[in-house]
């Protein structure tokens, strides 16, 4: 039974994966049914290939908007893609992802991406994204990478305040979840997704009580897991339920400018 | 929650861990176990305990675990006891207290929060005096990016002692450790593997399955680490695995490892 609330911030699509594969857009909306999941914020498979360079990423940002037009009821929102190493094209893709695609953010895998998040060739990607009024930023961390430390999301959310971030998988552990703390006290631009997360030690109880309601969402990780136990996280926390429906949507639905229909 | 399994838990924790913040009496831990509708568990000190009086704390925290199988037996009809590396050379005795005297199965480590590494020369000299009793088990914690119990580090015990039969506690934690733990399994006939704290993405349980069978690994909640519900077992009961493997992975190879009687 799909629950209208939820919206899923963490669903990625792999647009070259065989049509009804996992992670084909119709794999992906056969798991996000087995999971009583009704609306998700697409975005590309961070590792996609790139022979065509920026080619590639434009490629993959026509899909995601093809995706979102053809799905709209399940796929509200669509994330695009962009890579550092594309250098000023790069740029040019991310801004036309944002504007003529009409794509609501771009998602960051700076491990894939071969850069770091605080990096130059960062810099003029989140330029372009920052002249986009409402652009939101998806940058993955992690507390053991070199390249996407949560330390250097904050560095970035520091230098462009104008632009909303969603730390991806930001609780994957005791010590990611210490990192997200004091991202989240540094910087008022920065969200955090439970997608990944560790299920012991309390995690959603522990991120309303630090961070606050209003900056956490839910996320599946879909098509990386089959059944969201993420989901069955949030449903048994011992929070609100007034906090719950936050997390498992409204929080994101006020991100990315949606209606409160639901509430 | 109930299911038609024969859950044995291979690991639970008694009494107050310093390092996290979590405790767990006994009462809580019988009724956690109810909640998940596990029959029965191997139970063994939290790890982290203050020990202001070294090695008589660390006797008085093998007593209560002593006391709680005892009070318990259908519950807990196994544990395992706390050895100090850090203790130094008076610890030994504490081996043969406990695994002789008492009745524990063997020993448990979490060298995070012990001080000293899996592999320091003390913890050879502790795994070698548990080495003397026949049939005994040591269960070390392990994780990937520790400097003190790096998983290779676990494992150079384990090629030391390949009479000794080692588990290794939160083997599939996120998917560098899985990767490794499938790497270095093959190597080790005398380790098992316990799925406590597994990463919930990227399919663990049906990896190991098919890449090492069913034979090594064993259910474990953490419990006391979190309010009821243990999501780990869950992570089983929805693989996509054959059901005599969910048996053996639930139970069967608990029961088998520890010798603890249908
Ligand atoms: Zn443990």
């Amino acid at each position: 039974m799909p629950d209208p609330t939820v919206l899923d911030v963490h669903v990625h699509v792999a647009f070259d994966a065989p049509t009804g594969s996992a992670d084909s857009v119709e794999g992906v909306l056969r798991t996000m049914d087995a999971n009583g999941i009704d609306t998700a914020v697409l975005s590309p498979s961070p590792s996609y290939e790139t022979p065509l360079g920026v080619r590639s990423t434009a490629a993959q940002n026509d899909a995601a908007r093809r995706a979102v037009d053809a799905w709209p009821d399940r796929f509200p929102v669509g994330l695009g893609v962009a890579e550092p190493r594309h250098g000023r094209r790069g740029a040019d893709e991310a801004h036309r992802a944002l504007t003529e695609l009409g794509l609501s953010g771009l998602v960051f895998d700076n491990d894939v991406c071969g850069q770091p998040i605080d990096g130059d060739a960062m810099r003029p990607l989140l330029d372009a994204a920052a002249t986009v009024p409402g652009a939101v930023m998806a940058v993955f961390t992690m507390a053991y990478s070199v390249l996407r430390s949560p330390f250097r999301l904050g560095v970035v959310a520091r230098r462009n305040p104008s632009l909303r971030f969603v730390s991806f998988n930001a609780f994957m552990d005791i010590t990611h979840e210490a990192a997200s703390v004091d991202l989240a006290e540094r910087q008022p631009n920065i969200w955090f997704d439970l997608a990944c997360a560790k299920t012991q030690l309390s995690t959603v109880e522990r991120a309303v009580q630090q961070i606050g309601a209003d900056r956490i969402l839910f996320g599946s990780a879909i098509p990386d897991v089959a059944r969201s136990h993420h989901l069955e996280m949030v449903r048994v926390a011992d929070i609100d339920d007034d906090d719950r429906a936050l997390i498992l949507g409204g929080n994101a639905r006020r991100l990315f400018g949606l209606e409160e229909a639901a509430r | 929650m109930t299911n038609h399994y024969d859950i044995v838990d291979v690991h639970v924790h008694l009494g107050a861990s310093a390092a996290l913040s979590v405790a767990g009496g006994v009462d809580d831990l019988l009724r956690k176990l109810d909640v998940n509708g596990i029959g029965c568990a191997v139970l063994s000190p939290i790890p982290g305990q203050e020990d202001p009086d070294g090695i008589e704390s660390t006797r008085a925290v093998n007593d209560a675990i002593a006391a709680a199988r005892d009070a318990h037996p259908d519950r807990f009809p196994r544990i395992l006891a706390a050895v100090e590396p850090r203790h130094g050379a008076p610890a030994l005795p504490e081996v043969d207290r406990t695994v002789g005297d008492l009745g524990f199965s063997g020993l448990s480590f979490h060298n995070d929060f012990q001080g000293f590494p899996a592999d320091h020369p003390t913890m050879f000299t502790i795994i070698e005096r548990l080495a003397a009793h026949p049939s005994a088990i040591a269960q070390l914690h392990s994780a990937i990016h520790s400097w003190l119990e790096a998983p290779f580090q676990v494992g150079k015990l384990a090629a030391a002692f390949p009479e000794l039969r080692f588990v290794n506690a939160h083997a599939l934690m996120d998917p560098t450790q899985t990767s490794y733990t499938l790497w270095q399994a093959p190597q080790l006939p005398n380790m098992y593997f316990d799925t406590c704290v597994s990463q919930k993405y990227g399919f663990p349980i049906e990896r190991v399955v098919a890449e090492l069978g069913d034979d090594r690994f064993m259910f474990g909640s953490d419990i006391p680490y979190m309010r009821d519900r243990c999501l780990d077992l869950d992570l089983i009961l929805h693989a996509d695995v054959p059901d005599e493997s969910k048996r053996r992975i639930l139970g069967g190879n608990a029961r088998r490892l520890f010798d603890i009687p249908e």
